[in-house]
């Protein structure tokens, strides 16, 4: 279950709407390595993880990659605010706005909507956590590129901020890998899936 | 201090409290990290009671007025702060 806290976990405050940004930031709300999949791959691996610290630290990373994905949402919604028809023309974003005027969607910078096949749920405790190490490699690679091709510091400080988050939860996924393996076989990682067989 | 200041201390407190409850996850048995959270848990409690009894509720269960849903009322995060 989960309370809703009526503010951001960084603050977002855009004074200059930008729609040229918006189309490649929203990646990172509904794209492949976006906060919107990533929670939900945290919040939907757990059920079948075979420890108590690991159940936990999908939980509470899950719950918040939410509060990332309402950052990066805030982001986009304050990047599309008061734009007249000129400026959607001007940064290219009418091809967003006419299925979604200037309202927040999940999809990549590429246009593909959101896909729930970047969830990876493997039911394996060892490939589940490579996969959510990578993920988080993933998205700071994308946060990277982000900031390679921004120049507003309303908008570089809560991506660095964001960027910093996906560093220390690569860190976290890798003690929690290690203690799946503690508890495994060290002569053989692989001889039972620890989520399936015991 | 102003609305502004106020959401930032409880922002920065709450921040510190999900950092270390991660570590905390996968480090469950370290005593200084756990007296750390209790400790910044403290001072959060104090800074989310202040903000509140200032300027309204963070969640809907501390809405306190018998006379209108406060909830509503507040600006909502991703309205660009004045």
């Amino acid at each position: 279950m989960w309370t809703y806290n009526k503010k951001l976990q960084y603050p977002v405050n855009i004074k200059t709407p930008n729609p040229a940004a918006a189309k490649f930031i929203m990646s990172q709300a509904g794209g492949p390595d976006g906060e919107l999949g990533a929670s939900m791959r945290y919040l939907s691996q757990r059920f079948s993880m075979p420890y108590k610290e690991v159940m936990a630290i999908l939980t509470d990373i899950g719950t918040e990659e939410l509060g990332h994905l309402e950052m990066v949402s805030t982001i986009m919604h304050q990047l599309t605010r008061n734009m007249t028809i000129e400026e959607i023309k001007e940064a290219g974003f009418e091809t967003y706005f006419v299925d979604h005027t200037a309202g927040v969607y999940m999809q990549a910078a590429a246009g593909f909507p959101f896909d729930a096949l970047c969830f990876a749920s493997k039911g394996d405790a060892i490939t589940d956590l490579f996969e959510d190490m990578a993920a988080e490699q993933k998205a700071r690679t994308t946060y990277d590129n982000i900031l390679r091709l921004v120049d507003d510091p309303d908008i570089i400080e809560p991506i660095k901020f964001l960027r910093e988050r996906e560093i220390v939860h690569f860190q976290r996924f890798g003690e929690a890998l290690r203690i799946v393996q503690d508890n495994l076989n060290s002569k053989n990682f692989y001889a039972i899936n620890p989520s399936f067989d015991l | 201090m102003t609305r502004e200041e106020m959401l930032r201390r409880v922002q920065i407190l709450h921040f510190v409290l999900v950092d270390v409850n991660e570590y905390l996850d996968t480090h469950p048995n370290c005593e200084r990290a756990l007296c750390f959270f209790h400790k910044y848990n403290e001072l959060y409690k104090q800074a989310v009671a202040e903000y509140e009894s200032a300027f309204g509720p963070l969640t809907a269960a501390s809405v306190k007025s018998t006379e209108s849903w406060t909830w509503v009322e507040e600006p909502w995060p991703w309205e660009v702060e004045d």
